[in-house]
């Protein structure tokens, strides 16, 4: 595998091979279990049938190869494949259903067919869900999503392989996806380096004062002279979404018990006015903000950032917070009141703790928000306050373009992201709605 | 009596007032207190610039000029809706094709694999969180690595799209296709959230309805036409309308990709905008009248959004 150059292979053979013995050993163990045999010969079985239609739609798209060169379009040969290996599994299966004898052992079906009692219903609390057709077509729904899952995955998971390729590698037509592993990329994104003449590289050489990091850039010839830009740029990103998350997040908390306990005069209008200041493109509130920044000294500044994240994010922490405060009963506030507490003890120890949970998926929403921002920060800073979004693609200005650098530098800021997705999943629509509409 | 009573059972309260009347005061003190610092801020950093640019879009003004603002009334709007209406208008129908493409395509997709996900599976949960990864990146980032994807001769793109690469279609550099690729991208990011959407609408439909049909004797499409797709409509109403307001605002994703070229076949209202406001002349005038139109279209469609919302939650 490693230093042996292979290039991208025909995917969709290796893909369709994959997602053809995913549908036979999900479908065909369902037909082999109700039949009374023990679903791994099912999966055997079924891997087989997949195997053989993956073969099929291999060899089909080798013959359909003179279609393709008479229409000047491949895309047909494949699309040709596709729907007859389809239709040739589908027949296997179908055959497979058939012809599988039920079993002849002491099984429960046999059981019940010797007049015994009727057979357990195991897997499933519905009826129609019993019925082989039905689980075998949940097999092929369940085979499609994760086909297509592992398709949308792609270009993420080929940020992170370019991220670890050397520059040839990641500039090598046509691509590549097997390849040495290397942290040059890395390495490359976080510092800044000079071109060193042979002479130097073998002085650098002789020296044994070098790290690991100095080691791989005097492989392509150059020596380490300081740390990058990028740094500083994530620092800054750090610095400004976490200190707006805190204080969006606050403020939202105090407006949303407001808003969800009290009678507030103009309360519906003030709620649309809250909401309407986040539908709005961001450069329409930006060209008012920068003049006021330059009057103001807030211009590239980490304090004008924090200010104008908070203001945006605020709008939508008091939206998603009065949507999980409202669900606190009033009762238990009241109950507080009557045993002594007073307003501010029982939103403290009351409603604060019973929140705890919105109060959490609030913060990653804000914080994924301000991490995220591109526009605002690339028209009100240039360089002190400057954050990662705008700064990674103004690494594709400066010469060479360095792809595995600026996958590197992509990678490190989405893994965070990435991360809070999972933690996140049972309030993403929530979040994603303004606290409107909760997932099922 | 009963004053001593209540000083017994709360023995902060030792004021002289009855104490419900006290609580009620300090109730609507707080309110203000828990909503004053928001609205300052809001009013600071929102409603002042949205007057200080409608001030502006009145006035020819550039901010990197030496000249103050000079009062010329309605002739920057005059501008953009007649005298150059055509290069403007050019904006507004790129937004609006590409806001039809990517809209219809992920109402497909995003519908079609909520169906698919209806049911749950062993692992379903798992899958769809992965299916949901690309809603949450960074667009800009998202826009540079298919950048990457998209190169004709670096990236995989078209080796995905024909088995054999022989003159592998310029994504980005092609005036039809550069629309194609945002779209592709748009679609990519934004189908889990129409497939989200559709999940909630799908599980909250009520199983006895099915059960009536089937017992009719109902069939299948007759099922889902009836059935499933007036239920889910709500929902699909919020769908459109969030990423049509969306698609006002594309900007990150476009300048991450394109940056509205080739030419100006990308470019789309926001990017526009965006060139305007502060790239070459620092039209601020103008660009503010432009900003006013925009706001305006937004604010009809976000009222529309906010409607639909409040219908969904309610119903």
């Amino acid at each position: 595998m490693f230093g042996i150059d292979i290039p991208l292979p025909d995917f969709w053979v290796v893909y369709f091979f994959i997602f053809w013995v995913l549908v036979g050993s999900t479908a065909a163990p369902v037909v082999f279990r109700h039949k009374g045999h023990h679903p791994l010969i099912g999966i055997v079985v079924g891997a087989a049938v997949g195997a053989l239609s993956g073969i099929a739609f291999t060899l089909l798209l080798a013959a359909l190869q003179p279609l393709a060169d008479l229409l000047d379009d491949p895309l047909a040969s494949i699309l040709v494949s596709i729907v007859v290996s389809a239709a040739i599994i589908l027949a296997l299966l179908a055959f497979v259903r058939r012809f599988v004898p039920e079993s002849g052992g002491a099984g429960p079906r046999a059981v019940e067919a010797a007049g015994g009692p009727r057979a357990p219903v195991t897997y499933s609390a519905r009826v129609d869900k019993v019925d082989p057709g039905w689980q075998s077509v949940q097999a092929l729904r369940a085979s499609v999503v994760i086909m297509l899952a592992g398709l949308t995955l792609i270009p993420v998971i080929w940020m992170a392989m370019t991220a670890f390729k050397s520059y040839p590698d990641a500039v090598a037509s046509p691509p590549k996806v097997v390849f040495d592993p290397t942290l040059e990329g890395i390495v490359t994104l976080m510092t800044k380096r000079r071109n060193l003449d042979s002479a130097q590289i073998a002085e650098y050489e002789a020296r044994d004062d070098l790290n690991w990091a100095d080691r791989i850039m005097l492989k392509s010839g150059k020596a380490i002279i300081g740390q990058s830009d990028y740094v500083k740029r994530l620092r800054n990103s750090l610095i400004i979404a976490g200190t707006s998350t805190v204080l969006s997040v606050s403020m939202g908390l105090l407006a949303a018990y407001a808003f969800s306990r009290f009678r507030v005069p103009g309360e519906g209008d003030l709620l649309f006015f809250i909401l309407s200041t986040r539908m709005l493109p961001p450069v329409v509130v930006t060209i008012p903000i920068f003049l006021m920044y330059r009057e103001l000294g807030l211009y590239d500044t980490h304090l004008g950032l924090i200010a104008l994240y908070t203001a945006f994010n605020l709008s939508f922490s008091v939206w998603l917070l009065k949507g999980f405060i409202d669900e606190i009963p009033k009762e238990y506030e009241e109950a507080a009141l009557v045993d002594g507490y007073t307003r501010l003890q029982a939103f403290r120890r009351i409603v604060m703790p019973e929140a705890v949970t919105g109060i959490a998926a609030t913060t990653v929403f804000c914080f994924i928000f301000a991490w995220n921002e591109y526009a605002f920060a690339l028209m009100l800073t240039t360089d002190k306050a400057r954050t990662a979004p705008p700064h990674i693609p103004s690494m594709i200005g400066s010469g060479v373009v360095e792809w595995a650098a600026i996958a590197a530098g992509s990678l490190f800021f989405l893994i965070p992201v990435v991360i809070v997705t999972f933690a996140l999943r049972k309030y993403l629509l929530r979040g994603v709605t303004f606290g409107a509409i909760r997932q099922g | 009596m009963s004053q001593a009573n209540a000083q017994a059972l709360s023995p902060q309260s030792a004021a002289a007032a009855p104490p419900r009347q006290r609580r009620q005061t300090s109730d609507r003190a707080i309110a203000w207190l828990f909503i004053t610092p928001t609205i300052v801020l809001l009013v600071v950093m929102n409603i002042f610039p949205l007057f200080y640019s409608l001030y502006l879009s009145f006035n020819d003004y550039s901010v990197i000029g030496s000249e103050p603002p000079k009062w010329v009334a309605l002739d920057n709007y005059e501008k953009i809706l007649t005298s150059e209406r055509q290069r403007y208008w050019h904006n507004f129908t790129v937004t609006g094709r590409y806001a039809l493409l990517s809209v219809g395509l992920q109402l497909i997709l995003g519908f079609g694999l909520a169906m698919l996900l209806r049911e749950k599976f062993r692992g379903s949960g798992l899958i769809t969180t992965l299916i949901l990864i690309p809603m949450m990146l960074s667009p800009v980032v998202v826009g540079l690595f298919w950048k990457l994807i998209f190169d004709p001769s670096k990236g995989f793109f078209n080796y995905l799209i024909y088995t054999n690469p022989r003159g592998g279609a310029e994504w980005l550099s092609d005036p039809t296709l550069g629309l194609w690729s945002i779209v592709i991208v748009d679609v990519w990011m934004w189908s889990p959230f129409v497939m989200l959407l559709c999940l909630s609408g799908l599980s909250a439909i009520p199983d006895y309805l099915y059960e009536a049909a089937a017992i009719d004797r109902a069939s299948a499409w007759f099922q889902f036409r009836r059935i499933t797709l007036p239920q889910v409509m709500p929902l699909l109403l919020i769908a459109v309308l969030f990423r049509t307001i969306e698609a006002f605002k594309a900007f990150d994703v476009v300048m991450g990709l394109t940056g509205g070229g080739p030419g100006d076949t990308t470019e789309t209202v926001a990017v526009r905008l965006y060139s305007e406001a502060f790239l070459g002349k620092f039209r601020t005038g103008e660009s503010s009248a432009l900003a006013y139109i925009v706001l305006i279209i937004i604010i009809a469609i976000s009222n529309l959004y906010i409607r639909a919302l409040n219908r969904a939650r309610e119903g």
